[in-house]
């Protein structure tokens, strides 16, 4: 018989209940002796049990297990659960809470936070290990004072389980579209010039929570560093990052860390190294007469070549690299100036260094790793005239500052490694006053110049 | 043998990260079918202006098109204007300097357009007039120098190396190594090492060198170790020091012991010992470990840096350095294999040079970390 709704009250030990289908006698003596439902086996008392381990959220895991008593006799049975929750093989806690409520089911729940005064409890969860003969079982039964205090002793059985298992991982940060899992990842600085030449200033990360599926909460926070890098945008799975500055320059490992939680329970730290062209190489070149560069005598030309070296002291391959001239003026202390000489009055040109090849480029780096700056001084129509190559001529006509902008086909755009001071003598160029690298970038800004 | 597939592999890798357009001064195959003739010629005069430059060329050969040897046709180059870099002409507008009459004797690579013959550029670097061409003789290769079969990009090759082989006065002004850097068949490999143990001079020698070393060379490191003096002929970021700091990477045991050779002569010039230690720490393969740990209780700050790079590199699975992954910064990825690699590693991994201060924990835990695996590399000898 099935009874839908009902009123019990105990009436000198007898608990009697008003039911709305039918009226039904509950009694200690048939839930310690049997004979309910007129069958001597039946107690009138029966129980169920269920033991179940699920993530709550990012941050929590809940172990919930429940007795159930049903029966005629059920209301005079107290259902009770003692459970062990294991993680791993380690007992975290046992719940043995005695249950005052009579009939019906009664649940024992925990809820276990996974990161908690930063300390990670992660692993498998699991209420009851009995299995394994490691550990406790839950232990569902159930008791009645009601029916022992009239002298009617019940003993329930006790049936033992064990739950589900749940792993919790960490959250974690994969670099978008890059093979290998790897654990950090650098990039580029150009002085806030964009990407180019294979020389990336932006990366995509990828958060992962390792829970559920779907849409989850994804949090992302620059934990060191946080001026150097923008990341955007802040939460959801996917980001992009883009350098905002350099790394140090000091230093032994990468100097920018971002991380990902999801509730609060956070991933481990993903190491940034944001590099830089830092430093430039200058050593000598070539030299030769006009004509051998389509040009008219008398005069000279000669190169330095240059190469480019990033925070590591590692040489960058080909990247486009622009020079900035300013102020072009006569040598003071020279024999030159405005009245007895027209050079400074045609500052040359600044170039653009391009990888081989590169589309809408005319001037390409020699190699992989270096590129040639020309001076040259040609033609009959220079005042005073421009004589053949001798590197150590002591006659300086005008000098001007040139600044290296790395990564920008413009000058005052890109990076700024190095500056220098180009000097124009009437048989060679020659580069003296070197600064690299420039630790502050605004040293480089037009209009400050070092000659 | 396809030489022609030693070339497109050598362009490839150089390249291969960047835009499409970038054979045309690399790839001399692929010059070869942009161009319309492809020839031997002589040029003797020249007229130059500023955006042009007008040139007969005498041929000798005629490799591809409908030209014939002893013909001389003009050409007409639509260059950049020379108002670039550096380049002063006070007191004038910038302008070529008219008629010259000099002469160069190269392989051309020609388009026959509605305007006339018009050059294609060969070469990288400034917008020289020596940019259009690559080096070649008037005869060409000897027989037994000729590819008895192949393509067209193998003839041509081997009338570079030619070249190459010829007088070093007269083919190899410092520029042209450029040219055949980008270029690597065995044919160029040869012709280059003919340089170095020719009797050209010193200055032709050590570039030819760093070249060979930027193609990984295994002869070139013999060379250098045998003769470190020849870097000081070859200095800046196209030189001899440079090509052993940053390109030089093979793996075999004899470049190794050459490596270690000259990261520990006294007296190695103009840095190539640093330079040494550099490739070994990017090399960083379980032969070179013993090396670099022997490096950690050096007292120069950078050497020991170097030495963690490599040692840490090497525990923690990352690639070797090289000039392909520069850009990238693939080197410092902790993605190989690695039977070393922990927690404790992967946190000391070591990327660059910092201060005294914060090298003390770096270089406590890797030499904690040596004493205990030393044994495991008691096999390795390196003499």
């Amino acid at each position: 018989m099935r009874i839908t709704d009902s009123l019990c009250i105990a009436v000198k030990g007898v608990l009697l209940c008003i039911c709305s289908v039918a009226v039904l006698r509950a009694d200690c003596n048939t839930l310690v002796y049997g004979g309910a439902n007129g069958n001597p086996n039946d107690i009138g008392a029966n129980d169920s049990w269920y033991s179940d381990t699920y993530r709550l959220d990012g941050n929590h895991v809940v172990s919930y297990s429940q007795t159930t008593i049903t029966g005629v006799n059920a209301g005079l049975v107290r259902p009770q659960v003692i459970t062990y929750l294991y993680l791993g093989s380690t007992l975290m806690y046992t719940n043995n809470i005695t249950n005052t409520t009579y009939g019906g089911t009664y649940t024992q729940t925990d809820t276990s936070q996974l990161f908690l005064n930063n300390n990670y409890y992660l692993g498998t969860y699991q209420l009851g290990l009995g299995s394994t003969g490691n550990g406790n079982y839950n232990n569902h039964w159930g008791d009645s004072p009601i029916c022992t205090g009239q002298g009617y002793p019940y003993s329930a059985l006790h049936y033992y389980d064990y739950g589900n298992q749940y792993t919790a991982f960490k959250p974690t940060i994969t670099v978008t579209g890059a093979s290998g899992n790897p654990t950090s990842w650098g990039f580029w600085y150009l002085g806030g010039a964009p990407s180019i030449d294979g020389y990336y200033t932006q990366v995509g990360l990828t958060g992962n929570t390792n829970w559920g599926t779907g849409t989850r909460p994804i949090t992302w926070t620059t934990i060191q560093g946080a001026s150097k890098i923008n990341t955007n945008p802040t939460t959801g799975p996917n980001v992009t990052v883009t350098a905002l500055a350099p790394s140090a320059y000091g230093g032994y490992n990468p100097d920018i860390q971002v991380q990902i939680s999801t509730d609060g329970l956070p991933s481990a730290p993903f190491p940034l190294f944001i590099n830089t062209p830092y430093t430039m190489l200058t050593g000598a070149g070539t030299y030769g007469t006009c004509t051998d560069i389509g040009m008219a005598e008398p005069g000279y030309h000669n190169s330095v070549q240059h190469g480019l070296a990033d925070l590591a002291g590692a040489s960058l391959v080909w990247i486009t690299t622009t020079e900035s001239l300013e102020n072009d003026h006569y040598v003071v202390g020279g024999m030159y100036n405005a009245s007895n000489s027209n050079w400074a009055a045609s500052p040359s040109n600044p170039s653009t260094w391009c990888p081989v090849g590169k589309s809408g480029c005319s001037l390409f780096w020699d190699t992989n790793t270096s590129f040639s700056d020309f001076t040259a001084v040609c033609g009959p129509s220079p005042i005073p005239n421009a004589s053949s190559y001798n590197p150590n001529g002591t006659n300086p006509v005008d000098n001007l500052t040139q600044k290296f902008w790395v990564g920008s086909a413009a000058g005052f755009s890109g990076e700024c490694p190095q500056e220098d001071v180009l000097t124009y003598y009437t048989d060679h160029g020659s580069v003296s006053g070197i600064v690299t690298p420039v630790t502050n970038q605004s040293q480089c800004a037009s209009g400050n110049v070092i000659n | 043998m396809n030489l022609n597939a030693y070339l497109h592999i050598g362009i490839l890798t150089v390249i291969g990260t960047l835009s499409g357009s970038l054979v045309q001064a690399a790839d001399v195959a692929a010059l070869a079918n942009q161009a319309d003739a492809v020839v031997a010629a002589t040029t003797s005069t020249r007229v130059e202006s500023n955006s042009s430059v007008q040139f007969d060329l005498s041929i000798h050969r005629v490799f591809k098109g409908s030209l014939s040897a002893g013909q001389t046709i003009i050409v007409n180059w639509n260059r950049p204007p020379v108002g670039w870099g550096g380049v002063k002409t006070p007191g004038a507008s910038p302008g070529g300097l008219g008629q010259v009459n000099a002469e160069y004797m190269g392989l051309w690579f020609l388009q026959d357009t509605n305007v006339g013959w018009v050059p294609l550029r060969a070469r990288g670097g400034p917008p020289f007039f020596t940019a259009l061409f690559y080096p070649a003789t008037k005869d060409g290769p000897p027989q037994g120098s000729r590819p008895v079969s192949g393509t067209l990009g193998d003839v041509l090759l081997s009338e570079i190396a030619s070249a190459i082989q010829a007088p070093a006065s007269a083919y190899l002004p410092r520029p042209l190594m450029g040219a055949v850097e980008e270029l690597d068949t065995p044919f160029i490999r040869g012709a280059l090492l003919g340089i170095v143990t020719s009797g050209a001079k010193d200055i032709d020698r050590a570039d030819a060198l760093a070249v060979l070393l930027a193609k990984n060379d295994v002869r070139a490191i013999q060379i250098v170790s045998d003769e470190p003096s020849l870097a000081s002929y070859s200095s800046g970021a196209g030189g001899i020091v440079s090509a052993v700091r940053d390109s030089f990477r093979p793996t075999d045991h004899i470049s190794l012991v050459n490596l270690i050779r000259l990261a520990t002569a006294p007296h190695a010039a103009n840095g190539l010992s640093a330079a040494a230690v550099r490739a070994l720490s990017a090399i960083h393969t379980r032969e070179t470990i013993p090396f670099l740990a022997s490096l950690l209780g050096n007292p120069d700050l950078e050497l020991r840096a170097r030495a963690m790079f490599g040692l840490s590199g090497f525990v923690n699975g990352c690639p070797m350095q090289t000039p392909d992954n520069v850009r990238s910064m693939e080197y410092i990825r902790t993605e190989l294999p690695s039977a070393y690699r922990t927690a404790d590693t992967l946190s000391h991994l070591v990327i660059r040079t910092g201060s005294m201060d914060q090298e003390v924990g770096y270089l406590t835990f890797w030499k904690a970390w040596w004493a205990e695996h030393q044994q495991e590399f008691a096999d390795i000898t390196m003499n």
